[in-house]
């Protein structure tokens, strides 16, 4: 067990730890990669996972319940309040203790509405998280896509291993920082980006799409640089909060160990779902 | 009974019904446990004393009706109806997306657990409670919700990894690698 139990790593994960307890865990979590894989667990069925519920808060309460509310026995007035109360984000304590409550609720129903509009949502949400385009260009259809650099960085450099790029002629340098597996089978990478002559950095994170692009799900400016050669930045104590939202929106595995990671990229990212795309005629 | 406290049910009413939809997996069944739930509340509002949380009373209520549900479905061997409302109303049929499935998969994947840790997680993971304020809400201690938190969560992500594992599987078969 690590010395660490399965509540403890837990705790941690909804931030119900003080600041000395979540050091205890965090020490552990660099060194062992069995306290990780527990970690998964409970990281993806967090308040993220139960942000999937939030449409009630993101529409009108139906009109016959709060009709069964004011319309009352004991002498009711009939005088109902129709304007009850949409979208109150005056929530409970656990929001303020996570690192972007309202922005975490306010994306989960800007999201809903847009799967109610017919469109992509994942556009909505990507874009909070996309403050900087540097190694980054537009495709087409809208979505943003690392450059050659970036891309060549996402799909040959280890975790944890700086690679010096000329990106619009100066240097950076493109460190991916974990790798992996989401919701709908691709892989997607953190990284972060110190350039040249820059007083900040950048962090983001890439998924592979089934084309082989890597699409950039968030890039954003992180001040001061983030802290160098720690290969594995727990959720929640990131240097960006946004990259770790993302990230927890995506992530259905654990984050991977090196040779883990090794092993999928030697298998040139094979994608671990939707059979369809991926079976050979 | 005073309108203030109409008013603070209705302002209570998205929460409630959030919290529903987390155990029914299905918004129509919600709002029908919503509007039980507030039935229940008006005719016995004598006991709802001031001076403590209307929400949390609200939520014992809900959850008491609640099992009374799943105990006569039990006994009638009906399965828990999981989301076909939000499917129907959240897309044309066009574009399934994946907030959809997901929702699809932990609805199924919740009806599965056990009432106690159904409950736990739509406390904590849906509403947002802190192990302290469901631990109150609940009547249990804090180390019982947490252990029983962990143990759901445990199990809902192994049933989440078991619904996306599946297509990998079919994969390595066709492409006649790992067995």
């Amino acid at each position: 067990m690590n010395g660490i139990s399965d509540e403890m790593l837990m705790s941690y994960v909804d931030g119900e730890l003080d600041g000395a307890a979540s050091a205890r865990v965090e020490a552990v979590l660099v060194h062992t990669a069995d306290v990780r894989a527990r970690l998964a667990a409970f990281q993806v069925t967090g308040r993220a996972l139960g942000q999937l519920f939030d449409r009630p808060m993101c529409e009108p309460v139906p009109q016959h319940l709060i009709d069964a509310v004011m319309r009352a026995p004991p002498g009711g007035s009939g005088a109902v309040t129709a304007s009850a109360t949409i979208l109150r984000l005056d929530k409970p304590l656990r929001e303020q203790r996570h690192p972007s409550p309202r922005w975490m609720l306010a994306a989960a129903c800007l999201a809903l509405l847009a799967v109610a509009a017919g469109s992509r949502w994942i556009a909505n949400e990507t874009l909070r998280g996309f403050d900087n385009s540097y190694g980054v260009a537009t495709a087409a259809d809208g979505a943003h896509i690392a450059g050659a650099q970036l891309a060549a960085v996402l799909e040959t450099t280890p975790s944890g291993t700086v690679s010096v790029q000329t990106i619009d002629g100066a240097h950076a340098a493109v460190k991916p920082v974990l790798t992996f597996a989401a919701f709908g089978g691709r892989y997607c990478r953190q990284y972060e980006v110190t350039r040249e002559g820059a007083d900040n950095a950048l962090a983001g994170v890439g998924c592979r799409d089934v084309t082989g692009r890597w699409q950039v799900e968030g890039q954003v400016v992180v001040v001061p640089p983030p802290p160098s050669a720690s290969v594995i930045r727990p959720a929640g104590n990131g240097s960006s909060g946004e990259i770790d939202a993302i990230t927890d929106r995506l992530i259905s595995s654990e984050v991977f160990g090196l040779e883990e990671e090794a092993g999928v990229m030697k298998e040139g990212w094979q994608r671990t779902g939707t059979p369809a795309l991926d079976v050979q005629p | 009974m005073s309108d203030d406290i109409r008013n603070r049910m209705v302002e209570l009413l998205p929460r409630l019904r959030r919290f529903s939809y987390a155990l029914t997996g299905n918004l129509d069944e919600a709002d029908d446990l919503v509007q039980e739930t507030c039935a229940r509340a008006l005719s016995s509002a004598g006991q709802w004393q001031e001076g403590t949380r209307l929400d949390s009373w609200m939520y014992r209520i809900a959850q008491n009706l609640w099992f009374d549900r799943l105990r006569a479905s039990k006994v009638r061997g009906e399965s828990v109806n999981v989301d076909t409302a939000y499917e129907l109303a959240g897309s044309d049929g066009r574009d399934v997306t994946e907030s959809q499935l997901m929702l699809q998969v932990v609805s199924k994947s919740i009806s599965r657990l056990p009432a106690d840790q159904q409950l736990v997680i739509a406390h904590v993971c849906v509403d947002g409670l802190s192990y302290k304020e469901a631990a109150d809400t609940l009547g249990i201690p804090i180390g019982t919700v947490m252990s029983r938190l962990a143990r759901a969560r445990q199990s809902l992500h192994a049933a989440m990894m078991a619904e996306t594992v599946k297509p990998a599987r079919t994969v390595h078969v066709i492409k006649g690698g790992r067995p």
